[in-house]
C-alpha cells in the first residue's frame, strides 16, 4: 500500500469526523471567493454609483473572514492532530519512520485543503450571479449581472489557504517530530483529571459576575451618551464572559457535583460527573464560541436592524421630502420642475427663517454661532411631521435648546443660563427643556435655540440680514416615487443651496445597509458553521474515548434511553452554555444599539437569535446523534 | 442446611445455546440442555476448562446473551422473555455484576461508582445514605470513598465493585472471575468480604472462576465440561483446606487448571 492510498482510505475512514471542518472550511473559501469577485466586479461598482467608497466593507469583511478562516484552520487541525496521536504511534510501532508519517499526514491535509479549497471555489462559481443578484435586491439595485470569473480572488483565495496548508503542515509535522512513540500513545490518556476547585475560582467566580454585571450596567446606562467607554465595555463582557466560563461554570458543576442530594438523583449522577471530568478540557473552546457567537450576533443585529430601519431611519434624519437653503429663486426653481412631474404633489411647504447668534455652548463652554427660531414655527413644522414634540415656553426667559448629540441628548444642560449676543445687545435666557429630535436635515443643521416669539422678533429687528437664514421644506405625497423629480431638480437647484431629499438619504441607506447585512448573513453562517463544526468535532473525539464507559453503564443496567439522555443533557449544557451567555451579552448590547440608532430593534433581536439558534440546535442535533451511534456501537 | 426455608433463586431448565446457525456455519453448541437449581442464599461456583461454555452460560443467565432455547427463571421470572428496557431495569435491579477487571467509571468516585444502580432506580436519598454505609461497612471501603478509581489498588477496586453489585439487594450477583485481577492477599480479602455477605446477608452469590482457591469458599460448586454440567459437589461440613483437595481432585479429571497452564 503506497502513502497515497493510506491516506486516501484515512480520510474515507475518518469523514464522518472531518465533515464538519470540511463544511466549514468549504464555506471560507466560498465566502472569500465571492466577497473578493464582488469587490473586482464592474457591474457592482457601477451600480453603486457615487457610493464606490462602500466596496472598503467588502475589503474588511474579506479579511475578517481571511482571519477567521485562518484561526479556525489552525485550531481544527490542532485538535485533529491531538486526537490522531495514538493513530501515529500505531503506524510508528509497524515500522513505519517519522518522516513517512509527516509525509502521510501531509498528504492527507493535502488533499482536504483542495478539497475543500475546490468545492468552495466550485460553489463560488456556481453560485456568483446568483448572490451578486441577491445582493442588487437588498441593495435595490437594478441591472443585469453577467457571469465572471474572477482571476484576482482566485489569486487571492489560493494565496491565502495555500499559506495556511504550509502553516499547519509544518505545524503538525512538529506536532508529531517533537513527541516520542510513549508520549503518542499516552497523549489521550493524559487529557483530563476533573475539575479544580478552589478559594481562587469562586474569587474569580465573583470577578466574572462583576465584570459582566458592571459592563451590562455601563452598556445600558452610559454607552448611549458616551460611545468613548465602549472599549472598556467590550473589554468588560469579554473578559467577564471569559471567566464566566473559566470559573463561574465550573463552580456550578462543582456544587453540582458536591450536592450528593441533588446528584444521586437518575441520570444527573452520569453527566454531572461526565461535565466534571471534562469540563476543563472544553473551557477554552467554550469561551471562544460564546466570544465569537457574541460577536456574530451583535453584528448581525446591527446590520438587520438598520437595514429593517432604513426607512424610519431616513424619515429621522430627512424630515422633509425636500428641503434647500432659500436664495437664487430656488422656489422658482422648484415650481417650474414640479410642474413637469404629474405624479408628484406637494402635501406641506414650510419656509423657516432662522438668525445666527453667538453664544457660549452650554454643553462645552466654547464661544459657538447658533441658530434661533420662534416657539409658533418650530411646533407647526413639529405638529406637520407628527414628530410628537410640542414646546411650551412659559416666559420670556425660557428657551428650549434643539441639541445635535450623537445618540441621546444631555439632559444636563436644563436649568443652564446662555447669553445670546446679538449685534449690539445681550440676551440671558435660561433651558427649560432640550430634545436632539430631528425638525429639519440634519447635514446643513446647527444647534438651535427656541425661543418665545416675542423675544424672537426682538432680536430679529437688531440683526443684519445677512444673519438670517431661510430654509424652505415640503413633503410630497409618495417619496418612492419621486426619483425622477428629485433628479431634475438636483439639475437645477445650486449646490450652494444645499438641496437635501429624502429619497437620496433612503437609497443610499439601503445601499449602505444592504451591503452590510449580506456581509452580515455571509458573516453569521461562517461562524455558525465554525464553531458548531468545532464542538462537533470535540464531543465526536470525547465520544470515541468514552465508549467504554458506556459499555460498562450498560452491563450493570443501564438502559439505552437512559444513556441518551444523559449524554443530551451533557451535550445540551456544553451546547447551549456559549448560546445562552452570547444571547444575553447581545441582548445587553441591543439596549444601546437602539438607542444610538434611534429605534426599537426587539423584533430583529428576537428573530435574529430564534434564527441562529435554529441552525446551532441542527448541530446540536448531529453531533447528539454522531455521539450516540458512537458509543451504543 | 435446612435450617431456614430455602426459596428458589434461579431455575434452569433444558437451556441451550447454538452459535453460528444464524448464517448457515459449523453450528457450536455451547450450552447443551442445562438444568439448574439455585436457593436463596447460596454461594455457588461454576467452574471448567476453558471454552467449557462457563462464560457463555454466565452471559445467559445475566442477560446480555440470549438462548437458543430453554427457559431462566429468576425469582419465577422469565427472563429470556424480557424485552429493552425492561430488561436493563431487571438487569440492575435484580441482579449485581462483578467483572475480573473492575468495570468501575473513572470519572467518578467510587461513592458515586456504588450508589449508581440505585440513583438511577430514583431511590430516596435517605436509603441512599443508609444502604451506602452499611455495604461500605462490610466491604472495608469506608475510609476511601471519596478517592477515583486511579487512587486505590486493585483489591479496593475489586471491593467497591462489589459493593455497587450488592448495594440494590439483588436476588442474585454475579461474579466473573472476580480475583482474576487480584494479588493472593486481595483476593483472600476479596473473598473474605463475599463470604461474609452471603453468611450474614444471605446473599445469592453465583461465582464463576478457574480459580480453586477462589472456588473453595464457596457452599457448592458445579463443573460444566463442554457444554454439559459434568458434576456438583457441596462443602457440607468440610474444612475449606479439604474442599480445595476435592475441587484440585475433580479439575484433574475434567482437566481445568491444569489444562490451562499448558
Amino acid at each position: 500500500m503506497t502513502l497515497i492510498s493510506m491516506a486516501v482510505s484515512n480520510i474515507k475512514k475518518n469523514f464522518k469526523n472531518y465533515w464538519a471542518f470540511f463544511i466549514s472550511s468549504t464555506f471560507s473559501v466560498f465566502a472569500l471567493y465571492l466577497f473578493m469577485s464582488i469587490i473586482n466586479n464592474k457591474d457592482v461598482k457601477l451600480q453603486l454609483g457615487d457610493m464606490k467608497s462602500l466596496m472598503i466593507l467588502f475589503i474588511i469583511a474579506a479579511y475578517m473572514i481571511a482571519a477567521f478562516s485562518a484561526f479556525f484552520i489552525w485550531y481544527s487541525n490542532s485538535f485533529i492532530i491531538k486526537s490522531r496521536k495514538k493513530e501515529f504511534a500505531t503506524y510508528m510501532l509497524l515500522g513505519m519512520s517519522k518522516k513517512q508519517t509527516v509525509i502521510l499526514n501531509f498528504i492527507e491535509n493535502l488533499i482536504t485543503i483542495v478539497g475543500a479549497f475546490c468545492s468552495g471555489i466550485a460553489l463560488g462559481l456556481i453560485f456568483n450571479k446568483f448572490f451578486i443578484m441577491l445582493l442588487y435586491v437588498m441593495i435595490r439595485a437594478t441591472g443585469d449581472v453577467t457571469f465572471q470569473i474572477s482571476l484576482e480572488s482566485l489569486k487571492f483565495c489560493s494565496i491565502l489557504f495555500g499559506t495556511m496548508f504550509i502553516i499547519i503542515t509544518i505545524h503538525s509535522s512538529i506536532l508529531i517530530y517533537r513527541d516520542n512513540l510513549i508520549d503518542l500513545f499516552n497523549s489521550s490518556k493524559k487529557a483530563e483529571k476533573g475539575l479544580k476547585v478552589s478559594f481562587l475560582t469562586l474569587i474569580i467566580g465573583i470577578i466574572s459576575m462583576v465584570s459582566l454585571g458592571y459592563g451590562y450596567y455601563m452598556a445600558i446606562r452610559k454607552l448611549s451618551t458616551n460611545i468613548l467607554i465602549a472599549p472598556i465595555v467590550i473589554l468588560l463582557v469579554v473578559i467577564g464572559t471569559i471567566l464566566f466560563f473559566t470559573s463561574f461554570i465550573s463552580l456550578i458543576i462543582y456544587i453540582n457535583k458536591k450536592n450528593e442530594k441533588g446528584l444521586f438523583k437518575g441520570t444527573r449522577l452520569i453527566y454531572i460527573s461526565q461535565l466534571y471530568y471534562r469540563y476543563k478540557g472544553n473551557v477554552g473552546t467554550l469561551s471562544v464560541i460564546a466570544v465569537t457567537t457574541t460577536i456574530a450576533l451583535c453584528a448581525m443585529i446591527f446590520c438587520f436592524g438598520l437595514f429593517n430601519k432604513v426607512e424610519v431611519n431616513s424619515r429621522n434624519m430627512r424630515p422633509f421630502s425636500v428641503e434647500y437653503a432659500n436664495g437664487n429663486n430656488t422656489d422658482t426653481i422648484f415650481n417650474d420642475t414640479i410642474k413637469d412631474h404629474k405624479e408628484i404633489s406637494i402635501v406641506y411647504k414650510e419656509t423657516m427663517e432662522f438668525l445666527k447668534v453667538k453664544a457660549k455652548n452650554p454643553l462645552f463652554g466654547t464661544n459657538d454661532t447658533f441658530l434661533l427660531l420662534n416657539e409658533s414655527k418650530f411646533n407647526e413644522v413639529n405638529s406637520h411631521e407628527k414628530s410628537g414634540v410640542k414646546i411650551n415656553l412659559k416666559n420670556d426667559r425660557d428657551c428650549y435648546f434643539f441639541q445635535i448629540a450623537a445618540f441621546a441628548p444631555d439632559k444636563s444642560v436644563i436649568g443652564k443660563e446662555v447669553k445670546l449676543k446679538s449685534t449690539n445687545k445681550d440676551y440671558n435666557l435660561k433651558i427649560t427643556d432640550t430634545g436632539m429630535k430631528y425638525f429639519m436635515a440634519l447635514d446643513d443643521s446647527k444647534p438651535t435655540f427656541i425661543v418665545r416669539n416675542s423675544v424672537y422678533s426682538q432680536i430679529k429687528g437688531t440683526i443684519s440680514k445677512e444673519n438670517g437664514y431661510k430654509v424652505t421644506g415640503y413633503v410630497l405625497n409618495n417619496d418612492f416615487i419621486s426619483q425622477n423629480f428629485i433628479k431634475d431638480l438636483k439639475s437645477e437647484i445650486p449646490p450652494e443651496n444645499k438641496l437635501l431629499t429624502f429619497y437620496d438619504h433612503f437609497k443610499d441607506g439601503l445601499k449602505l445597509t444592504g451591503m452590510m447585512s449580506f456581509i452580515g448573513l455571509f458573516i453569521g453562517v461562517l461562524f455558525i458553521t465554525a464553531t458548531g463544526s468545532i464542538i462537533y468535532f470535540k464531543m465526536s473525539m470525547e465520544a470515541s474515548e468514552d465508549k467504554n464507559k458506556f459499555i460498562i453503564l450498560r452491563k450493570i443496567g443501564v438502559s439505552t434511553p437512559e444513556i441518551t439522555k444523559a449524554v443530551s443533557k451533557e451535550l445540551m449544557i456544553l451546547f447551549g452554555a456559549p448560546l445562552v451567555v452570547a444571547s444575553i451579552n447581545t441582548f445587553v448590547a441591543s439596549i444601546p444599539l437602539g438607542k444610538m440608532m434611534g429605534f426599537d430593534i426587539t423584533k430583529e433581536l428576537i428573530i435574529i437569535i430564534l434564527v441562529y439558534a435554529v441552525l446551532y440546535s441542527i448541530y446540536y442535533l448531529m453531533t447528539l446523534k454522531s455521539y450516540i451511534k458512537t458509543v451504543s456501537s | 442446611m435446612g435450617v431456614f426455608i430455602m426459596t428458589e433463586v434461579l431455575k434452569i431448565e433444558n437451556l441451550r445455546k447454538v452459535y453460528g446457525s444464524k448464517f448457515g456455519g459449523v453450528k457450536y453448541t455451547a450450552l447443551d440442555n442445562i438444568n439448574l437449581k439455585v436457593e436463596n442464599g447460596e454461594f455457588v461456583a461454576i467452574m471448567g476448562p476453558s471454552g467449557s461454555g462457563k462464560t457463555t452460560f454466565l452471559n445467559v443467565i445475566s442477560t446480555i446473551d440470549k438462548p437458543t432455547s430453554g427457559s431462566v427463571l429468576i425469582h419465577g421470572e422469565d427472563i429470556t422473555k424480557l424485552k429493552e428496557p425492561n430488561l436493563s431495569k431487571f438487569r440492575r435491579e435484580k441482579l449485581g455484576f462483578i467483572f475480573q477487571d473492575f468495570n468501575l467509571l473513572d470519572t467518578m468516585t467510587l461513592k458515586e461508582n456504588i450508589v449508581l444502580p440505585l440513583a438511577l432506580s430514583k431511590a430516596p436519598y435517605k436509603t441512599i445514605k443508609t444502604k451506602l454505609q452499611e455495604i461500605s461497612t462490610k466491604l472495608g471501603i469506608n475510609d476511601i470513598l471519596n478517592k477515583y478509581p486511579y487512587e486505590v489498588s486493585g483489591g479496593q477496586k475489586q471491593r467497591a465493585a462489589a459493593a455497587r453489585a450488592m448495594i440494590t439487594e439483588p436476588s442474585m450477583v454475579l461474579a466473573d472471575e472476580p480475583t482474576g485481577a487480584l494479588d493472593s492477599k486481595s483476593s483472600k480479602e476479596l473473598l473474605n468480604c463475599l463470604e461474609n455477605l452471603n453468611y450474614k446477608n444471605k446473599a445469592t452469590i453465583i461465582l464463576v472462576t478457574h480459580d480453586a482457591f477462589a472456588a473453595s469458599y464457596c457452599t457448592r460448586i458445579i463443573f460444566i465440561k463442554d457444554g454439559k454440567l459434568f458434576n456438583e459437589i457441596y462443602k457440607g461440613d468440610k474444612s475449606r483446606k479439604d474442599f480445595y483437595q476435592n475441587i484440585l481432585k475433580i479439575l484433574l479429571v475434567i482437566g481445568g487448571d491444569t489444562d490451562d497452564l499448558n
